[in-house]
């Protein structure tokens, strides 16, 4: 396009110089948007070569007075700027092509160094702004499922401000960090999660989370988005980029035409996506057989939290809400199902986000300035997530030489409860009238005057509605994202900026938990964390036609990066007087943790770009780290990467309808990367303390003095191809090799520690990602029918580990059901080890005494990470209309899923009405033979249904509780209609649309029953493919809209 | 061209010459954590969380030692009683003892050694020989020689056999009651007896005596057991050993948590556990006064009531909470002591030594007696006539039998001690609970943890494969064999 331009302008110089003699004339025009056709105000109209010009007005059009012969410049910041020699015309109309749109294959690049993506020599793909704030997702992250071929993202919940994890390509690290850099603006920020599964060991059902770092990012104020996937599309970034990078490019006032008001308004539904299928047919108890008396125990199995009770057959019996006679015993009542209770339980979750922003800009500079305001209420009662978003980015040139530009993000986040029940509703009498609970006080009050709960069960579980309302998670986060850089531009080849950005804030943690069943006096704790990165850097941009063919640039630079983490965690685990959330309250002495973790990296790099004839291209980096969490004799570390692309089309001048374009690229790149801080000396760990004697341990882990830093190399192939304009092809093909991988590696306790900081390991990744889009259908009448397809495999198999250890434990806590995530040499990387059904030779299930046979050692169950991904998108549109869906396809991978194995454990699952009255003869075998010489015959022993259920989903079974977690979802359908210039003409509007957007609305697929198959019970780290009752992800409907003034 | 190339050459001189990696190792250095320390500051975690699961945590003491000894019986959540062992009870008991205490007893060991202070490595001898006591008599062969050494590069421990973890520690045990000598250690720092280095030796030769007394029947030991425990009967000048309740290894908690008694801890929240029928029959039986310090009469009124272990449901649920004999509130206290090795025990462990042969011990009969009265002193109650006519000293087999059985009944509390000392003589005949998933047979042992399984895996096998069996709770350990 350029090109064309260029030849354009050529031609109209050529014809120009044809008429030879000066004479001034009026020359007037109108000047027009090519992308709305909408007038253009405020656009520069010079004479070239002198200081004489003027601007359009309000309505776009311009009068100047010129010479023939002379040249007219049409400029206007974010268009294409227009030269224009003057013959005999007397009016000139332009059409100005956004800058965008002719720059349509220009992509941000590592460092923030925008390029013609023909010339890319690795795979990068990006997501405009627009598709981000249109897709609603309060959590950034997750709006990119389904868009990006090779990325996998998890979400972990249904809670508001829940947090997300995404991974590009597969797993690079066993042991440390997978997730991607994430870049703003040019300034990396912090995306680390601060979650904590269990807080305490006296709260077993309460997981808290509290987002991920990138979640509190506005989508409002996204320009667009750049997926670097590989490791060599990032190695300027240095270490963390070997997990990919997200670059982030705000929203500048770049581009507007004088002050542009827009305002952005947003109300989205949200109810559970997916809730499971239960049993209506029994209620609580064991054996049959229930009588409510005190909840815990007193009465006939009113201690027990399963539903293997009577009958739901109408029966008269007392039970937790029946009234009390005058001597004190409950009268009996109904029993009668409630099968609604739990879907009852949740309320419709409302989000609603508004946005004003304000932009202007001219040749001089620009500014944009935004307000978000976001406020979320849970789908469970009484919790929520607020953000507020000031963001302010401003460039101003001050002369033709200085730029400098400033953007400054403010963010208040938080929550007055971001509670998420655990495994509520499985460990359930299902006839428990859930809305009867709302009432969760008991007008009794216990003997010290603190109130007592109602529930339906008070041995094990408290009132959930007095949960939500007394047992309060709260945080509030103050955060600052900002950068300021100046650019001097010696000449036009050559030019420096520098520039220094930090993101730092505090959050500030305080839980409140009441006294309850579980809990003695209640308990209270706050957690504070300090959390600061900043970077400086400079970057010499040199570029230059060296000759017709050639062109060269080249970039210098440095980064200094500092990462602070300040955590200030004080715990009153059990509180003097109850409900009084005081930490001076504590009846013991408080539970402190204190830390300061602290790392530095400095870092030179340089870049060179060279290009041949634009046909022929060729990238090279090289960068120098040097770390502070290293030792010193391993602490500096080089990389280097080189890629190439040549357009085959061009090359070989192919001119071909079939296939106007191709281009084949292929690249090798390194990465080093270091570790987190304090991992070389051997220390002593603090312990609670004995009375008022301060005490420490030995540590569990085992310290390494001499680490070195991991390698991850990683090869890359492409080819890009066009068809008849109408089909784009783009299929990459990577591998990647990790090696000497620093990992904390599980060490046999009988060694006195948990496990060792090593250099060890060895992964690799393979994988192909294809994109394909295309428009089948184009017509004349302005229809059109868009298709995008993504898939993407990767395989991951550990090589090596130590020549020690042969197996490295993923998860270094006990796991639910303490089932064993692991990557072991010659295996996939994250395979599920566990206990399984003992089976007959012939693979049927063996029995003893009608119960399953579980086995006592452990087995390889199944692997966390898919076969591949996909997503399939359609968009139609006609003329101001689009509709657009998006599927999203995960193929393989187990779910370890508690809720549907206890559940069925439990019987409050449909399919655990199966013989009830009549018993279960489980399908499988038995043994009449010895240990020693089994003689299999067909189980033929009938046992309750309570007895088949509780062997053959046993918890110790951990066989039972793993599942396919393959799906297909419509993730995202949407309609937007975009109000036409002409009908607003006449209103102070510049533009309006309207849109629908429906999040999560279908589960088209899925081989686990019961739940959504995408959920993390872990919210971070690389123990995934798990889930325990957490708050179910939401369906969503949103409607959305914006009008600019 | 020219000036890019000597704006390049300042770029990186520039870098070159600042240095890019200044102060480095000072921002590296750890502010959180202590990188030296003194023993005494290592001695209270080390004691508190090995004494924490020996007695009450880690469903190791809570569950399987006052279960399978039949102390106690669960009411609620019974499959443990059923012999159907959470992975986490198995895997968390070995974990901690091997972590969280023994990595602690190791290096105060070393850093006694480093501060010249042998009461400091006398101390975490002991400590260590008692937890390794434990950890083989619950799981058979163990990692001993090479265990507890990963920081110096033993990664990979091999398992010994339980014989040669017996006579190692006897050898350990008399080691640091031989280097005992009259340097002080800190009194706060030692949690259990005030830095009183005299009750540290008391416990080294009482608890040495128990792990001779456990093996003086076997013929395979390649020691003269008999001639060992006469070396610590005959001296006690040399080798003290406890003489009253006073002076035997308990820890007293302090009340508040995390510092309170791990019973006490449970039953804030938790009332699962009764005592056991199998020991409420027997002090029944005999009108054995105890009976008021180890139960509790039902909330609903009436006599003590004990259940049967392995319940059902429906059985739990028909006898139910408040009918039926919570454990006394003398061991469910915030301060209540937890006991190592008690007086008494070290009376019955005479009394059995006597009675096969080792006649320095004292005399059996004798020795029995005082050793109920010892059990009795314990809780500050005494003996009725009645009882003591009724459990009168009959001596010969039965007199072993009487022996064994109030050792059983004097070791409430001791859990995993009472089923060792069950799985040992088969005294008193216990029978697996009807509803079991352990072919009727009382557990032997826990099985390996998962841990042990996946990364020491190789060693592991070696280990069952010399025992002569799988990893399940049936094998034979070598003591009872």
């Amino acid at each position: 396009m350029r090109q064309k331009l260029r030849l354009l302008s050529v031609i109209w110089l050529l014809l120009s110089s044809l008429i030879g003699y000066a004479q001034k004339q009026s020359i007037s025009g109108a000047i027009i948007s090519t992308e709305d056709n909408s007038p253009l105000p405020g656009v520069s109209v010079q004479i070239k070569g002198t200081s004489v010009g003027t601007t359009t007005n309000s309505e776009g059009k311009y009068k100047i007075s010129v010479a023939k012969g002379d040249a007219l410049i049409f400029s206007f910041v974010g268009f294409v700027t227009q030269e224009i020699k003057i013959a005999n015309q007397s009016e000139i109309n332009i059409k100005l092509e956004t800058e965008t749109k002719v720059l349509g294959e220009v992509v941000v690049t590592a460092l923030g160094i925008e390029r013609d993506k023909k010339a890319l020599g690795y795979a990068l793909q990006a997501v405009k702004g627009s598709d981000i704030v249109q897709a609603r997702e309060t959590n950034l992250v997750n709006a990119l499922s389904g868009k990006i071929a090779g990325i996998q993202v998890t979400s972990s919940n249904g809670t508001p401000g829940a947090s997300a994890r995404i991974l590009i390509r597969g797993i690079n690290s066993i042991g440390g960090n997978n997730q991607p850099l994430f870049v703003v603006d040019g300034i990396p920020i912090d995306n680390t999660t601060f979650n904590s599964a269990s807080p305490s060991a006296t709260a077993p059902n309460v997981t808290v989370d509290y987002g991920n770092g990138a979640s509190a990012l506005n989508p409002d104020d996204v320009e667009n988005i750049s997926v670097l996937k590989g490791a060599n599309a990032a190695a300027l970034y240095g270490s963390r980029a070997a997990n990919g990078v997200i670059l982030i490019t705000t929203k500048s006032g770049k581009g507007t035409k004088g002050i542009g008001i827009t305002v952005n308004s947003n109300i989205t539904f949200e109810s559970p996506f997916r809730l499971p299928d239960y049993q209506n047919s029994y209620g609580q108890g064991a054996g049959g057989k229930f009588e409510y008396k005190d909840g815990k125990g007193g009465g006939v199995n009113d201690g027990v939290d399963e539903s293997w009770g009577p009958k739901l057959d109408g029966r008269l019996l007392p039970q937790y809400n029946s009234p009390i006679d005058a001597n004190g015993n409950r009268i009996a009542t109904p029993w009668v199902a409630n099968p609604d209770n739990v879907k009852n339980f949740y309320e419709t979750g409302v989000s609603r986000s508004n946005n004003i922003a304000l932009s202007g800009g001219n040749d001089k500079g620009e500014f944009r300035l935004s307000y978000t305001n976001l406020d979320q209420k849970g789908m469970l009662p009484n919790t929520n997530y607020t953000r507020n978003t000031l963001a302010l980015n401003a460039g101003l040139h001050l002369t033709n030489k200085l730029s400098v530009k400033a953007a400054v993000n403010y963010i208040n986040d938080g929550s007055a409860n971001r509670q998420n029940l655990l495994l509520y509703w499985t460990w359930f009498g299902r006839q428990a009238d859930l809305q009867d609970l709302k009432n969760y006080l008991d007008p009794v009050q216990d003997p010290t005057n603190w109130a007592v709960q109602r529930n339906w069960n008070t041995n094990y579980w408290n009132n959930p509605y007095f949960v939500l309302n007394n047992s309060l998670f709260a945080n509030s986060k103050d955060r600052i994202i900002g950068n300021i850089s100046a650019t001097y531009k010696f000449n036009d080849w050559l030019s420096l900026t520098g520039r220094t950005g930090t993101d730092f804030y505090t959050d500030r943690r305080t839980t409140k938990r009441p006294k309850m069943v579980g809990l003695v006096n209640g308990m209270y704790w706050e957690d504070n964390y300090f959390v600061k990165e900043q970077n400086t850097d400079f970057l010499l941009a040199f570029n230059k036609k060296v000759s017709s063919d050639i062109s060269i640039s080249a970039n210098l630079g440095g980064n200094q990066r500092t990462n602070l983490i300040q955590r200030d965690y004080i715990e009153a685990s059990e509180l003097s007087i109850p409900n009084l959330f005081n930490l001076a309250n504590s009846k013991t002495r408080p539970v402190v943790a204190n830390s300061l973790q602290k790392k530095e990296v400095n870092s030179l790099y340089a870049s060179g770009q060279f290009s041949w004839k634009d046909e022929v291209f060729l990238d090279v980096t090289a960068r120098n780290d040097w770390s502070s969490t290293l030792p010193a004799a391993n602490r500096s570390y080089f990389y280097p990467s080189v890629s190439a692309s040549a357009i085959v089309t061009d090359l070989f001048k192919m001119n071909s309808e079939v296939l106007p374009y191709a281009k084949v690229r292929a690249s090798w790149a390194k990465v080093g990367n270091d570790t987190d801080p304090y991992r070389l000396q051997q220390v002593y760990s603090g312990a609670s303390a004995w009375g008022s004697t301060t005490t420490f341990a030995e540590n569990n882990t085992i310290f390494n003095s001499a680490l070195k830093p991991e390698i991850t190399t990683a090869l890359e192939f492409g080819v890009e191809a066009r068809l008849w304009n109408r089909v784009n092809a783009e299929i990459t093909y990577y591998e990647k090799n990790s090696s000497n991988q620093i990992l904390r590696i599980g060490v046999p306790q009988s060694s006195g520690y948990l496990n060792k900081y090593v250099n060890a390991g060895e992964i690799s990744n393979k994988g192909i990602e294809v994109q394909l889009s295309a428009t089948p259908i184009k017509l004349p009448n302005g229809f059109r029918w868009d298709v995008g397809v993504n898939f993407a495999k990767n395989t991951s198999k550990v090589v090596a580990l130590d020549g020690v250890l042969s197996t490295y434990q993923i998860n270094d806590f006990s796991l639910l059901r303490n089932v064993i995530l692991e990557a072991r040499v010659g295996d996939p990387y994250g395979n599920f080890y566990g206990t399984y059904y003992v089976r007959d030779p012939r693979g049927n299930i063996v029995y003893s005494g009608g119960k399953a046979v579980i086995s006592s050692d452990r087995k390889v169950l199944g692997n966390v990470m898919p076969n591949w991904t996909g997503g399939i998108s359609n968009t139609f549109t006609y003329k101001s209309i689009s509709l657009s869906t998006l599927i999203d396809i995960k193929n393989g991978g187990n779910i370890f899923s508690q809720s549907v194995g206890l559940s069925r454990y439990t019987g409050v699952l449909a399919e655990t009405v199966v013989g009830r009255e009549e018993g279960i003869i489980g399908a499988g075998v038995k043994n009449v033979g010895t240990a020693e010489n089994p003689q299999y015959v067909p189980n033929d022993v009938r046992v309750s249904s309570e007895d088949y259920h509780h062997s053959f989903y046993s918890y110790s079974n951990n066989e039972a509780y793993i599942f396919d977690a393959s799906y297909v979802k419509l993730r995202e359908a949407k309609i937007s209609f975009a109000i036409p210039n002409k009908w607003l003409s006449k209103t102070p509007f510049r533009n309006a649309s309207f849109s629908v957007v429906g999040r999560n609305l279908l589960l088209i697929h899925s081989n686990v029953p019961h739940i959504d198959p995408e959920t993390s019970y872990y919210s971070d780290g690389n123990v995934q493919g798990f889930e325990s009752g957490q708050t179910p992800s939401a369906r969503s409907i949103g409607f959305n809209l914006t009008f600019g003034l | 061209m020219k000036k890019i190339f000597s704006l390049t050459l300042l770029f990186i001189t520039l870098f070159t010459t600042i240095s890019c990696d200044k102060g480095f190792d000072e921002v590296n250095k750890n502010p959180n954590e202590a990188s030296s320390l003194t023993p005494d500051l290592l001695l209270p975690h080390g004691i508190k969380t090995a004494v924490d699961i020996y007695w009450g945590g880690a469903g190791l003491g809570l569950d399987i030692g006052p279960l399978y000894a039949q102390h106690m019986a669960r009411i609620q959540y019974t499959t443990i009683d059923q012999y159907i062992i959470p992975t986490d009870v198995i895997d968390n008991a070995w974990r901690d003892f091997f972590i969280e205490s023994q990595a602690d007893f190791q290096r105060i060991i070393a850093l006694g050694k480093i501060a010249g202070n042998e009461n400091y490595q006398a101390i975490g001898l002991i400590m260590r020989a008692w937890t390794f006591s434990l950890l083989t008599d619950v799981y058979g062969d163990i990692p001993y020689k090479d265990a507890i050494q990963g920081i110096d590069g033993k990664l990979l421990p091999k398992y010994d056999s339980q014989k040669d973890i017996y006579l190692g520690l006897i050898t350990d045990l008399k080691t640091a009651s031989d280097m005992i000598n009259a340097k002080t250690v800190s009194s706060t720092g030692d949690i259990m007896f005030a830095g009183d280095m005299s009750r540290w030796k008391k416990f080294a030769n009482s608890l040495s005596l128990k792990l001779l007394n456990r093996i003086l029947s076997k013929t395979d030991t390649g020691i003269d057991v008999k001639a060992e425990m006469e070396r610590i009967l005959k001296d006690p000048a040399k080798y003290p050993v406890f003489t009253s309740y006073n002076d035997c290894a308990f820890l007293t908690y302090l009340g508040d948590a995390p510092n309170n008694n791990p019973i006490n801890q449970n039953r804030k929240t938790r009332d699962d556990h009764r005592v056991s029928l199998s020991l409420t029959s027997r002090l029944q039986a005999t009108n054995d006064s105890r009976i008021t310090i180890y139960a509790e009469k039902p909330e609903a009124g009436g006599d003590y009531l004990g259940i049967p272990n392995g319940l059902n449901v429906t059985e739990a649920n028909a006898l139910g909470l408040a009918k039926t004999s919570r454990l006394g509130k003398f061991f469910t206290q915030a301060t209540a002591p937890a006991v190592l090795m008690s007086y008494a025990e070290l009376l019955f462990i005479k009394a059995e030594a006597a009675y096969k042969g080792v006649s320095v011990a004292g005399d059996a009969g004798k020795l029995y007696l005082d050793g109920i009265n010892a059990s009795y002193a314990q809780y500050k109650i005494a003996p009725s006539d009645d009882f003591l006519k009724a459990v009168a000293y009959k001596g010969g087999a039965d007199g072993y039998k009487q022996i064994m059985e109030q050792k059983w009944i004097s070791l409430f509390g001791e859990g995993i001690e009472a089923w060792t000392e069950q799985r040992r003589t088969g005294i008193p005949d216990l029978k697996a609970p009807l509803v079991n998933t352990n072919d009727n047979v009382l557990p032997t042992r826990l099985p390996y943890p998962s841990t042990e399984e996946t990364l020491n895996g190789p060693n592991m096998k070696d280990a069952l494969s010399k025992q002569g069996g799988v990893n399940d709770k049936k094998l034979k350990l070598w003591w009872a064999k």
